[in-house]
């Protein structure tokens, strides 16, 4: 973890120095650039002002027109300008001293101007010429010649900034690149430490997953020497492997119960029916043989029916309807059908009767077969002469019914496995075909599926109390 | 050849007690451990068919039980759980064999047959003293050539008295081999099957096979 950070510092780090650095770069860049550009542009626009008085002065000497001194004039003002605006721009020595020619040359320009302008005025054209082709014509030689000079210069300070601009940009590049390097170093080796341990981890938890199957689901990732987050994975892993392995053994004893509950009636129709066929028999035999298969086959079509209706249950419990019903005359058809049942092995069954309206919500259906279930259960387990109590009272938003019997009761090492699939408490030879063992667990699930709940207790040969509890209905 | 079968199941019982029957074999239910027991130690049976989900103990139990009295009776294990470590722990604490159901009953008859066979030094099914010849596969009976017919009870008495063949067996003897619990010892029951056995066995033949030992029992021989 602490490599992760000093990772992530490292390349913020790099990240922050160029910017920084790309930054200054870019100011001194585009100021020099700017500078040197205008003083460029100056120099260049000084010498078409210069370029562009010529001709004037002649012109007016051949026609007389003073339309020729007005322009000369106007070119005049524009030179003066630009004069102005490269001296403002003229910062090194050698610069300022050329503006410093330029103005004297110019000065010296005009007074030429001046000379041969007052010769022709007098009338002296000839004169005047001569000073506008030789004199003048020197004065604005060298004057042109200090405007290129004056050119060059520019043109050399933007050649040799560009050359320092390109040394710094070398520098600079310098100096990212190697701390750049640096951290690129760092953090690669870290990186690829760190992913290498991960990876060593993640295949040792490949092959672990990878190798684990039915057989071996038992099997668990090793968490030892672990990063913090391989460590949650493994242990996630770990634990889902847990639930696997649960619910696996859970599938595999539940499949077995099964096969086992199926095999047997299976093998009583097919002994049955080869014993019958062995040789040729009365027909009381055949008989005989085809109602006990027929008994069996409905054994199956029992158990088929029950592990149906609690997949159903436990899978698809949408469909399952339910509405709101008054418990009172439920609770008194429940009481009837005990008695009934009960009668047969002379037991006697109690009632306690509740004094307010409960409404409850669910399935009547599945409800009356939750009660049934017990109660059989019940009759089932209590000798003949015993007793059977069954008594509804609210508590709590919830309403308990209880079946309490005086019956054989429960062993404790019994009684945490009553309520599991294919469950069989001692059978008589009697009862041995109509118990499958999925009676209590139906209950059971049924309860879950109304939100609620069923409780027993019960000590070995002390009878048993099955307490239902359902959630009260409020409108 | 008696047998005892220990199975809960009222209908399986039934059947494999039926069919066991027609097979000429003498045959008592045990519906639980309890009873199985009590049956295995008090009679000599000649095999045990096991079941091994019962509702008070399991046949491993039962098994382990009676190796441990030094019963040796064959133990046939015969169960819906055919797992693949059932059948080892099976034989491992002393059952000599093992069917998962729904099984063949002639697989079953076959296997009772093998497992019987086990016993003497003469593994084939056809038992034979002078001229006659007992097969025990198809329960056909030979004298000479000629065929005899003999009820259920006088053929287990007949193989009885033949497996054991030169030697003295007493009435005890018969009574527990041959007859089931219901069996009432103050008859004269034995005598009398002895008699029809007799007059189908020996009557005509020069040579008797059938020998009367007073006050000790009876032996067949040459």
């Amino acid at each position: 973890m602490t490599g992760f950070w000093v990772m992530v510092f490292l390349c913020a780090f790099t990240v922050l120095f160029a910017f920084i650095t790309m930054r200054n770069m870019q100011k001194v860049f585009l100021n020099t650039m700017r500078d040197n550009v205008a003083a460029l542009k100056a120099a260049e626009e000084l010498e078409l002002a210069l370029l562009s008085q010529k001709g004037f002065l002649a012109n007016y000497f051949l026609d007389g027109n003073s339309i020729w001194l007005n322009k000369l004039d106007e070119k005049k003002t524009n030179f003066l300008g630009w004069l102005n605006k490269a001296s403002e721009t003229a910062l090194t020595p050698a610069e300022k001293s050329i503006i410093e020619d330029i103005n004297l040359l110019y000065q010296k320009y005009e007074s030429e101007h001046y000379k041969a302008e007052q010769l022709y005025e007098s009338g002296n054209i000839r004169a005047a010429k001569e000073i506008l082709l030789k004199d003048r014509w020197e004065v604005f030689e060298a004057l042109y010649q200090k405007c290129e000079d004056f050119i060059r210069i520019n043109e050399s300070i933007i050649e040799r900034s560009e050359a320092s601009l390109q040394r710094k940009v070398i520098g600079m590049m310098v100096l990212i690149t190697v701390p750049a390097l640096v951290v690129i170093a760092l953090v690669g080796s870290m990186f690829f430490l760190l992913t290498r341990r991960i990876l060593a981890s993640v295949k040792d938890i490949t092959v672990t997953t990878r190798n684990i199957n039915l057989k071996s689901l038992s099997d668990r990732v090793s968490t030892a020497n672990l990063e913090t987050e391989m460590e949650y994975l493994a242990k996630s892993i770990n634990v889902m492997l847990e639930r696997l392995e649960r619910s696996f053994e859970y599938i595999k004893e539940f499949s077995s119960s099964i096969g086992h509950e199926l095999k047997t009636p299976l093998a009583i129709i097919k002994g049955e029916s080869e014993i019958a066929l062995r040789k040729e028999r009365q027909v009381e035999d055949y008989q005989k043989a085809l109602r006990v298969n027929i008994e069996e086959a409905n054994r199956m079509i029992r158990i088929v029916e029950d592990l149906v209706f609690l997949a159903k249950l436990d899978y698809n419990p949408d469909n399952i309807k339910k509405e709101a019903f008054d418990f009172i005359p439920f609770f008194a058809d429940i009481q009837n059908r005990a008695k009934t049942l009960a009668q047969q092995k002379q037991i006697d069954v109690t009632a306690a009767m509740l004094k307010n309206a409960v409404t409850l919500e669910g399935n009547k259906l599945h409800l009356s077969r939750l009660f049934f279930n017990l109660i059989q259960n019940a009759v089932k387990f209590t000798p003949s002469g015993g007793k059977i109590n069954l008594a509804a009272y609210p508590a709590d938003n919830v309403l308990k019914v209880s079946i309490s019997d005086t019956g054989l009761g429960i062993s404790e090492e019994d009684l945490p496995k009553i309520f599991q699939r294919f469950f069989h408490k001692e059978k008589s030879q009697s009862e041995s075909a109509g118990s499958i063992g999925l009676g209590l667990s139906i209950a059971k699930s049924i309860a879950k599926f109304h939100n609620g709940d069923i409780e027993v207790e019960s000590k070995l040969g002390e009878g048993a109390t099955f307490t239902v509890i359902l959630p009260v209905f409020h409108a | 050849m008696r047998i005892l079968l220990v199975e809960d199941e009222k209908n399986m019982a039934s059947f494999i007690k039926r069919g066991l029957q027609e097979e000429r074999y003498v045959v008592d239910v045990a519906p639980n451990g309890e009873n199985a027991l009590f049956l295995a130690e008090t009679n000599p049976y000649d095999l045990i068919i096991l079941d091994i989900m019962l509702p008070d103990t399991t046949g491993f139990s039962i098994c382990k039980d009676l190796r441990a009295k030094k019963i040796d009776t064959f133990i046939l294990m015969l169960t819906a759980r055919d797992d693949v470590k059932d059948k080892v722990l099976g034989l491992e604490i002393g059952a000599d064999d093992y069917l998962a159901k729904p099984f063949e009953f002639d697989e079953l008859l076959a296997r009772i047959a093998a497992l019987l066979r086990r016993k003497r030094l003469n593994k084939s099914p056809i038992l034979k003293v002078a001229d006659l010849e007992l097969n025990q596969l198809t329960h056909k009976i030979i004298r000479a050539k000629k065929e005899i017919t003999l009820t259920g009870k006088e053929y287990s008495l007949l193989e009885y008295l033949m497996l054991h063949a030169n030697q003295v067996i007493t009435r005890t003897e018969i009574s527990e081999h041959v007859w089931n619990e219901d069996f009432d010892s103050l008859t004269n029951v034995i005598d009398v099957f002895i008699n029809r056995l007799r007059n189908k066995i020996d009557r005509g033949f020069k040579k008797k096979l059938i020998h009367s030992l007073r006050g000790t029992g009876y032996m067949l021989k040459e």
